[in-house]
């Protein structure tokens, strides 16, 4: 694939994604949940833990606000669209499979942006400083794409069932907010749940904006970043091949 | 397929950019399509609301965003109104005649014999038959079909030994027969009529129909 197509192909991926934001993103429901649901699971966490500081709980926060947005739609698109049978249009077109499914992650990636920016607004209005905006940025734009390509994956089954894939969504994600050191710092874990927790790429995310906002954190930040970088390669390839594998058994 | 939740307007830009058009000539293309297919006043609507013919006009116009120079069409106006439907079949006809080769599958045999240079007929995946409407139904039948009526009552004898005609019933006050050679059954029973002072008051020369052909081929005429 030579540079021209390459771009050509960019192009596509983006028009896909626009598309995904119109259709899916921007709907009341969703742009609301969207919010509300992070933050009613912070209230519950703080009315049971009344000594946790504020940084430490908007940290948390951010960190479930930007993986259950960018995992929230991406799941099930390609569901919805094998059964509307528009997947079937698109594949018509001459547009590479990985640009569909760039496209799908864009699509979430901007979505989980977006929502965790407002809550990031949020916490600044009830007086939650930011200490490493930079850091915090790029965390939040990394953790973005990579929780995408953990949407993404979710929705290789090849089925036209959406509720296959919310079930299977719902059976990881929720796991992963648990051992990812957004509730219980990941020092304070028993052993094996500090096994876990370095498996997942939740922890890493919550640890940078951590120490955005506190100024400390469980490993160093060059580790953090690097972790985070590493799982969303390896997601995003996985995602891409195996969706190239089963998105012909949709049609 | 179209997206539902998109715009008529959406829909055609992004197939547009799917196909590689840049955004003016998406633009251009998506203005004229909407308004051949008569959906320039619903360009703002969400497809949703559209009624079926008018999702299928859209279908048509969006497979023709790059302009296309081969086209395959499953069933086009299959449970449309007649009026869309017409629309449809009249753009595929304008579109053959600037030389766009139309692949189009179809149960109804008048649309592929009204509209095909060339029909394929195919049982059980495999293609039996495939040649110009008029050839298959020529190829059909080597024994044409005669219907006649006369002025008057005719015994069976008077023609049972005419030229040219192998089978005969009668059907109310009309007859049916069969004929190998159609010119030399018509004249025969122009000099009957001629001769035993009758005159013929309708005489219908039966031509086999495209269905006629299809059952036969594919085994549905019992």
């Amino acid at each position: 694939m030579n540079i021209r197509m390459v771009r050509e192909q960019t192009r596509r991926a983006f028009s896909i994604a626009k598309k995904d934001l119109r259709i899916y993103y921007y709907k009341p429901p969703v742009l609301i949940s969207g919010i509300l649901m992070p933050i009613f699971l912070c209230m519950a966490f703080l009315m049971g833990n009344k000594s946790v500081s504020l940084p430490f709980l908007i940290a948390g926060l951010l960190s479930m606000t930007l993986f259950f947005t960018a995992t929230a739609i991406s799941p099930v698109i390609f569901p919805w669209e094998g059964q509307t049978r528009t997947l079937e249009r698109l594949i018509s077109c001459p547009v590479a499979p990985e640009s569909i499914i760039m496209g799908d992650m864009i699509a979430s990636t901007t979505f989980g942006i977006a929502i965790t920016l407002v809550a990031l607004f949020i916490g600044h209005l009830i007086g939650v400083t930011v200490i490493h905006w930079i850091l915090l940025i790029c965390s939040i734009i990394i953790g973005s794409i990579c929780f995408s390509a953990i949407g993404m994956l979710l929705s290789v089954p090849p089925t036209a069932v959406s509720q296959n894939i919310m079930l299977l969504s719902t059976l990881v994600k929720f796991p992963l907010i648990f051992v990812s050191g957004i509730f219980m710092p990941v020092e304070q874990m028993p052993g094996a749940g500090q096994v876990i927790a370095y498996l997942s790429p939740l922890t890493y995310f919550t640890d940078i904006a951590r120490f955005s906002l506190t100024g400390t954190g469980y490993f160093p930040i060059y580790f953090d970043f690097g972790m985070l970088l590493i799982f969303t390669i390896i997601l995003s390839v996985a995602s891409i091949v195996l969706h190239k594998k089963t998105m012909p058994l949709r049609i | 397929m179209q997206y539902l939740g998109l715009t008529a307007w959406q829909n055609l830009m992004f197939m547009g950019e799917l196909y590689g058009l840049n955004s003016e000539h998406a633009k251009e293309r998506t203005l004229y399509l909407l308004q051949i297919f008569d959906l320039y006043e619903h360009a703002q609507k969400k497809v949703q609301s559209f009624s079926k013919g008018m999702k299928q006009r859209l279908i048509l116009a969006m497979a023709l965003i790059h302009e296309p120079e081969l086209i395959f069409l499953d069933e086009p106006t299959s449970g449309l109104d007649v009026s869309s439907a017409r629309m449809i079949l009249s753009m595929l006809r304008e579109m053959n005649s600037r030389g766009v080769t139309i692949f189009l599958t179809t149960h109804n045999m008048d649309e592929a014999n009204s509209l095909c240079h060339r029909v394929g007929i195919i049982r059980s995946g495999n293609l039996i038959a495939i040649d110009s409407p008029e050839k298959l139904k020529d190829t059909l039948d080597k024994i044409h079909q005669i219907e006649v009526s006369f002025n008057r009552d005719i015994p069976e004898e008077m023609l049972r030994n005419l030229p040219g005609i192998t089978t005969f019933s009668r059907f109310g006050d009309k007859w049916k027969l069969s004929a190998q050679d159609k010119d030399l059954a018509i004249r025969s029973l122009v000099a009957l009529s001629e001769r035993e002072g009758m005159s013929i008051i309708s005489l219908n020369t039966l031509a086999p129909t495209l269905d006629d052909v299809f059952l036969r081929l594919t085994g549905g005429e019992k």
